[in-house]
């Protein structure tokens, strides 16, 4: 499996804060049977000022120490961008992680301003596709599958967090995070993990619960982006 | 309005609806503690006809009408005299009761069907109303015990005066038996005759009995369907009694008179064979059976002048207690239940008054639509109330970062920038209706989050006659704006560093005697335009827009302006008001802020726009 949605870097953002937590994080994944981890730290001006540079040099240090710890784990840089109006001139730039031309983003929790649709917008201009992260957890976003759907056929791509199933988000998202997975409509499935504290036990009973609702093949959405 | 409506009306105004409510259930305890509680006891009597009907052995001819005039007589001043005397019942001036406040008093109630009625009185003190009760009680039958030994003497008169008449008429059918047994020495009379003469006096005294039974039953039948008539109208169950005790007297009286008949066609048999008797024995046998006839008659009327007598001597009331008062464990005034209720009905209709007249009378907007419907400009951003506000140098977008009024500021910036999509935005004004909707807070946090964004940021406070701008960021304001207009001192020299990177500010200046003029004129224009090369954004703090013309000079000289509109304070007047008077300026704002919507979901909702928050303003979020 493969984690594209992951805050396993450290001192860097909100996740791991030193680099203990971040090799606990990484034997979580290989306990979980993860091959592949997306390095996604939050990218936000001002407040978690990451470029690609920085997290390819973050990414190395820690990859160098999960082979010396002998933990068989793939770091690959990458972001999760706070949509403002400041992301297109970047993209632009080419100063963020883009992989395979996608780019994992995410916008206020509180609400889905009209904004975001001129930088999504603005975005796909440079032939970059978002993947918008955990979309189950927005509130305007969660009563209006709808608007999801409208998303999804403008061009972007929908990611889920695992953990929604269990109601760590709250109802809300866990009712969405089922319709969604059961509509078959997520594009990926990460854990957005951002400490030790989500230990194995909460994300086996995630993945158990999953399969319960539809089957083997939720695995197959924890996949390369 | 919809019902939602009214749901939040009330939310909103719960701790007013609430009040009035507990107000009024208190006034209602505070009533109840303080009044003075009633007590009522009851007795119940028994009513059993007038005494001469039972001993006259015929049936009352109207038993209600009797209970009617004993209930009424309780309720007279001899009685209640007595009862005054009887207990002695004063005053605090010593004078005995008003006996006609205390009858007035009395309540007697007949109980439906029977012949028992209530007697009851309602007083403070719960040990005199019993006594009161029960002396009444008492004083009633001792009143009717007096009358009934009335009514028994005037019927002894009466039976000894029909005694005197009837010994007069069997002394003279004796006389009559005597004299002829004298006239004739010896009568032979047979034994024939003898057994004829006993026959004949048996018989007539047997009829005399049936006669008076059948009067009797006649007259019970006659009052029993006189009732019947009298109650047929309100159909009370015992009619059906009455109509088959009614139907019982018919088949007794058809009996009765069946032996009767039989009795009197005996009797003229026996007179006839008398008759054929020779004359003497015939004379006879009509003198013994007339003087044996007076005799029964006689004999009648002195068992029952016994009977009246007795009944005399034993005194017999014809109204019994059947139920002495006891003391009453509860007062029946007031009455906790009806005077709770009575509380919640009347706390339920005050509250309810309350908030639909306060909210007739509120001009605070009631929902962020509202602003919206109002105005009809563009909303950009709400930002939450901020509990922790109260330092002046404090700027919550750079001490919680990651706070949702963080979070909400920036959604106003990035709002801003893609609301203006002709033209960039260099210059904005950030103005309000009224004083105090926060206009110097939010342009601070504006302004910092713009400069996050790498932007050059100016601060420019045009509020020229209470300038603040300067405090926020712990400034001296000494020389500023009105000292290069008036042109004392270069403009290079008055902008000051923040302390934060690329966040400069420029004050105010000494307070002019002319702030309108000053910014209308040229040189306030140039110089704008000269900032707007040098800074990536200018943002100027201007007074309130109702209270003074500078801010619409404003509106004219920049790229754009914004309205902050603090929801708690801004009334629909004013906002009114201050939309009208846009719309005639013909110079649109960008749109408006809202300003310090509190966390607690109920006070303000919109239909198309519910804010909400998870966790509180300074926790960390998880992202």
């Amino acid at each position: 499996m493969i984690d594209i949605h992951s805050h396993i870097l450290y001192g860097i953002d909100d996740g791991a804060e030193a680099i203990g937590d971040s090799v606990k994080m990484a034997v979580i994944y290989e306990v979980l049977g993860f091959k592949k981890v997306y390095c996604s730290p939050h990218v936000m001006n001002f407040y978690y000022e990451n470029d690609l540079n920085k997290v390819v040099q973050r990414c190395a240090e820690l990859q160098e120490v999960l082979n010396k710890e002998k933990i068989e784990l793939e770091l690959i840089p990458f972001a999760e961008v706070y949509l403002d109006e400041s992301v297109p001139a970047k993209v632009a730039q080419k100063k963020l992680p883009v992989i395979n031309g996608k780019l994992l983003v995410e916008g206020p929790l509180n609400e889905w301003p009209p904004y975001l649709e001129e930088i999504l917008f603005a975005i796909k201009i440079y032939n970059v596709c978002p993947i918008i992260a955990h979309i189950e957890r927005n509130r305007d976003l969660q009563k209006n599958l709808a608007k999801i759907r409208q998303l999804k056929e403008g061009g972007c791509l929908i990611q889920g967090n695992i953990l929604s199933i269990t109601g760590y988000y709250g109802a809300s998202a866990k009712r969405c995070f089922e319709e969604l997975l059961k509509a078959d409509l997520y594009d990926f499935l990460a854990t957005d993990m951002h400490n030790a504290e989500n230990n194995v036990a909460m994300y086996r009973e995630a993945m158990d619960k999953a399969k319960k609702l539809v089957g083997e093949q939720v695995k197959a959405l924890f996949k390369e982006v | 309005m919809e019902i939602l409506d009214y749901y939040y009306m009330f939310l909103r105004r719960k701790w007013v609806f609430g009040l009035a409510f507990v107000s009024c259930i208190l006034i209602m305890l505070i009533w109840l503690v303080n009044a003075t509680p009633i007590f009522k006891a009851e007795a119940k009597l028994l009513f059993h006809g007038s005494a001469i009907a039972s001993i006259m052995n015929i049936s009352s001819t109207d038993a209600t009408a009797d209970i009617s005039t004993q209930m009424e007589l309780i309720k007279t001043r001899p009685i209640a005299k007595a009862v005054v005397h009887k207990l002695k019942l004063v005053d605090e001036a010593g004078n005995f009761w008003d006996e006609g406040g205390l009858a007035g008093g009395v309540i007697v109630e007949a109980v439906r069907g029977t012949s028992i009625f209530m007697l009851a009185y309602r007083h403070k003190n719960r040990k005199l109303v019993t006594d009161i009760v029960n002396a009444f009680a008492q004083v009633v039958v001792e009143q009717n015990r007096e009358v009934n030994r009335e009514e028994y003497q005037l019927a002894i008169r009466f039976i000894e005066t029909q005694i005197e008449k009837r010994r007069d008429g069997f002394e003279r059918s004796q006389q009559k038996l005597l004299d002829f047994l004298k006239r004739e020495d010896s009568v032979a009379v047979s034994k024939e005759t003898e057994i004829l003469v006993a026959r004949l006096v048996s018989f007539t005294t047997t009829e005399v009995d049936l006669a008076s039974e059948i009067e009797v039953a006649n007259a019970k039948m006659v009052a029993l369907n006189k009732k019947i008539i009298q109650m047929s109208n309100i159909n009370a169950p015992f009619i059906s009694q009455w109509k088959n005790e009614v139907n019982q007297l018919n088949i007794g009286l058809t009996g009765l008179n069946a032996r009767k008949t039989f009795l009197q066609n005996e009797i003229l048999e026996i007179k006839n064979e008398i008759s054929k008797l020779p004359p003497k024995e015939l004379l006879y046998a009509q003198l013994v059976s007339e003087s044996n006839f007076e005799n029964k008659l006689l004999n009648n009327l002195l068992i029952k002048l016994e009977e009246t007598k007795i009944f005399e001597a034993a005194k017999i009331a014809s109204i019994r207690i059947v139920e002495p008062a006891i003391m009453p464990k509860s007062p029946v005034f007031p009455n906790k239940k009806k005077v709770l209720l009575l509380g919640i009905t009347m706390g339920l209709m005050a509250g309810g008054a309350l908030v639909l007249l306060l909210e007739y009378f509120d001009q605070g907007l009631r929902s962020l639509d509202e602003v919206k419907e109002i105005t009809n400009w563009a909303r950009l951003g709400v930002i939450p109330k901020d509990k922790d506000d109260q330092d002046f140098e404090y700027l919550i977008t750079k001490a919680h970062p990651k706070s949702p009024i963080s979070e909400s500021y920036r959604g106003l910036r990035t709002n801003i920038h893609y609301t203006a999509v002709d033209k960039e935005i260099k210059s904005l004004v950030v103005t309000s209706s009224a004083p105090g909707e926060g206009k110097t807070t939010v342009m601070t946090n504006l302004a910092f989050t713009q400069s996050i964004l790498g932007k050059k940021v100016l601060l420019m406070d045009v509020d020229l006659r209470k300038p603040k701008t300067h405090k926020k960021f712990g400034l001296k304001n000494t020389v500023g704006l009105t000292s290069v207009l008036v042109g004392s001192i270069d403009l290079e020299k008055v902008i000051q560093e923040t302390g934060i990177p690329n966040l400069f500010v420029l004050t105010a200046g000494p307070i002019p005697p002319n702030p309108a003029e000053l910014i209308e004129s040229k040189k306030f224009s140039e110089m704008l335009e000269q900032l707007k090369k040098e800074f990536d954004l200018v943002l100027l703090d201007s007074p309130p827009f109702q209270a003074v013309t500078d801010a619409a000079i404003l509106f004219k000289k920049v790229d754009g302006y914004i309205f902050v509109v603090d929801i708690e304070k801004t009334t629909r007047d004013l906002l009114k008001q201050t939309s009208d008077h846009i719309k005639q300026m013909n110079l649109p704002p960008l749109g408006y802020v809202i300003n310090n919507l509190a966390l607690d979901k109920n006070k303000y909702y919109g239909k198309t726009y519910y804010y909400h928050y998870d966790y509180n303003s300074k926790s960390k979020p998880k992202r």
